[in-house]
């Protein structure tokens, strides 16, 4: 789940900035830049979170 | 002789006077006009070395003393390349460079001792937010947060930030920086990181670069101290030494060489046609996200305090113990970023305005302190203390990246939504993602960073280069996206894993029952307050009595 959400993480960057060079068109810009931000942030606070809750000391 | 008889000669009189007076002053005139042009032609080369036959006040002027002022300060002063001979023009020129680089020193220096003066602001305010407890440990990670990130930074920190960045003419150049490590990439280069200026040594034994590694060094030292708030309480401290080493040495320097050191993200207007490239005035992104999201993966990894969290998931109150203390410290804090934003011009000479900067910066802290103390009074009825700090540095954090290219009404509106972001932003990490940070500093610097990232892209006025949204440029909204998700996806990331690694290794947690006595004496050998009655775990507010035997109960299991 960790090694998902990390990938996931590194995923939602890299896509817009690979996107820059698939089109010049700003309004498709700012969509791909708003879909990998949230791609990232469900890695983080969806995946990576809840897999360190598992483990959290209130759950044991 | 009749009166005209008398008339007649005087008027011959008059005319031959007027003409033998205006005549000359006329032809004087129509000569004088054509010369005109010949005066405005190609004026003859100075000679730059010609003696200039100017003089100060004597020396006997000067024994007797100056009360005026008017005799300090004169062509005396002026410094002669030689001094056996008079003022040269060189001599003007060189002096006037020499004093605009002086005083670009002196503010860059200045500015930069005011935000090394905000480490005592956050000490004081993560220790009054911390129980009593652990007031010494708290302060010490504070404390040794600043040789730790230092150390870092000299040795190559400050190389993978800054060592590509010459060409920063306000402090004549810092030329000896000038080597960033590029790759070719999808047609443009990509500069990843700087090469010169590893330990400070060759070349960069320089004046200016010395300056430029004050500043910036400052700067990555409150990033480093941001984190030590969210994981206070429980951080094993030699762990934090570690991580935080990691942090000034690595991951804070790659991102900030990526916007300020000459990297790609700054290029993103040159290679994209994105604005004015990814812009970050004075680091709400590269400071204030990169301490924030680095305190997030942090906390998620060392996870909640004992006694935070009851097993159904709500969450209790851990309030701080010195209200006084957070306060002062926000106050501090408010008064170093007066050095934070106004120095990051890294000049007064040539950039004047760091006027509309400060004021920029004073109007969006206050407007936080408004917005938070707002929502609180509104939503629970009372004007919270430590969230109206909060909302104030919230604020500051927000108007960090816009302060210098927005107007005050943008910045009054950045600081107020960053007041309400802050409350709803640590009500969201407190009860829905069940992540403990007892100071706010990922809701304060990781939230309202971002928000200070995006706020450039919609706020800037055009009136210093870059232009938002609102003043009718979309594209430099793209260029701040990018750096939004470069800070989640690679900054968090980053150091996601390296303090994965440092759990993996040396552990990041304390022992449970070290918690629950107080780290002062188990981590750091001595009570910060060895005359006060402490009472552990009775102070959380809305945690009954069998919450915190549950506490207990699961620290004896852990241990």
């Amino acid at each position: 789940m960790k090694l998902i959400g990390v990938l996931l993480a590194v995923f939602g960057w890299l896509l817009p900035v690979v996107g820059l060079g698939m089109t010049s068109s700003t309004g498709a810009r700012l969509v791909i830049c708003i879909v990998g931000i949230g791609i990232t942030l469900t890695a983080i606070l969806r995946l990576l979170n809840k897999a360190h809750e598992r483990e959290a000391v209130w759950k044991q | 002789m009749t009166r005209s008889a008398w008339l007649k000669p005087c008027l011959w009189a008059a005319i031959v006077a007027l003409l033998v007076c205006g005549l000359p002053a006329w032809a004087q005139s129509q000569t004088a006009a054509p010369s005109a042009p010949a005066a405005a032609a190609t004026p003859p080369p100075l000679a730059v070395d010609a003696p200039m036959p100017v003089s100060g006040p004597s020396a006997d002027d000067q024994a007797a003393g100056d009360p005026s002022g008017t005799k300090t300060g004169t062509a005396n002063d002026v410094v002669h390349a030689d001094p056996t001979k008079p003022l040269t023009l060189t001599d003007l020129v060189n002096q006037a460079g020499q004093n605009r680089i002086a005083i670009n020193f002196t503010w860059t220096l200045v500015t930069g001792f005011l935000v090394m003066f905000m480490q005592a602001g956050f000490a004081i305010v993560e220790t009054g937010l911390c129980r009593a407890k652990n007031a010494n440990h708290t302060m010490m990670m504070n404390f040794m947060v600043y040789g730790f990130g230092l150390f870092a930074y000299w040795v190559c920190g400050f190389a993978l930030q800054m060592g590509g960045a010459a060409g920063v003419s306000i402090l004549g150049g810092a030329n000896p920086l000038s080597h960033e490590f590029t790759i070719h990439l999808l047609g443009h280069d990509w500069g990843l990181w700087g090469t010169k200026g590893f330990f400070l040594s060759g070349a960069t034994y320089d004046v200016g670069v010395m300056v430029l590694f004050l500043f910036q060094m400052v700067f990555m030292d409150t990033a480093l101290t941001i984190v030590t708030g969210a994981a206070a309480e429980r951080w094993k401290y030699v762990a934090f030494a570690v991580s935080s080493v990691l942090l000034g040495a690595i991951t804070y320097p790659i991102y900030a060489n990526w916007a300020w050191g000459g990297g790609w993200l700054s290029k993103l207007g040159a290679n994209y046609g994105l604005g004015a490239g990814y812009a970050d005035f004075a680091g709400s992104g590269v400071v204030h996200a990169v301490g924030g999201l680095t305190a997030l993966a942090l906390s998620m990894i060392i996870g909640p305090r004992i006694g935070k969290y009851n097993r159904d998931g709500s969450s209790n109150a851990m309030p701080g113990h010195d209200i006084v203390i957070v306060l002062t410290g926000c106050f501090i804090l408010a008064f170093g970023w007066f050095g934070f934003n106004p120095g990051s011009t890294l000049g007064a000479s040539g950039a004047l305005r760091i006027s509309t900067i400060a004021v920029d910066t004073m109007l969006a802290g206050c407007t936080g302190s408004f917005g938070a103390l707002l929502y609180m009074w509104i939503k629970y009825g009372k004007p919270d203390a430590s969230m109206s700090g909060n909302g104030l540095l919230a604020g500051l954090v927000a108007i960090t990246a816009p302060s210098g290219y927005v107007n005050t009404m943008g910045a009054v509106i950045i600081g107020f939504v960053a007041g309400l972001l802050v409350c709803v932003s640590v009500e969201f990490v407190d009860r829905v993602l069940r992540v403990d940070d007892p100071v706010g500093a990922i809701s304060v610097h990781g939230t309202n960073g971002l928000w200070g990232v995006i706020s450039v892209g919609l706020f800037a006025d055009g009136t210093n280069t870059v232009k938002g949204l609102f003043y009718g440029d979309p594209t430099q909204l793209v260029a701040q996206l990018i750096g939004v998700g470069t800070l989640l996806g690679f900054v968090f990331t980053l150091s996601y894993v390296a303090n994965l690694a440092i759990h993996a290794i040396v552990g990041q947690r304390v022992l449970a029952a070290d918690e629950l006595e107080g780290l002062d004496i188990p981590e750091m050998g001595a009570l910060c307050y060895p005359e006060f009655v402490l009472k552990p775990d009775t102070t959380h507010s809305g945690a009954a009595a069998s919450d915190f035997k549950t506490g207990l109960q699961v620290a004896r299991e852990t241990a």
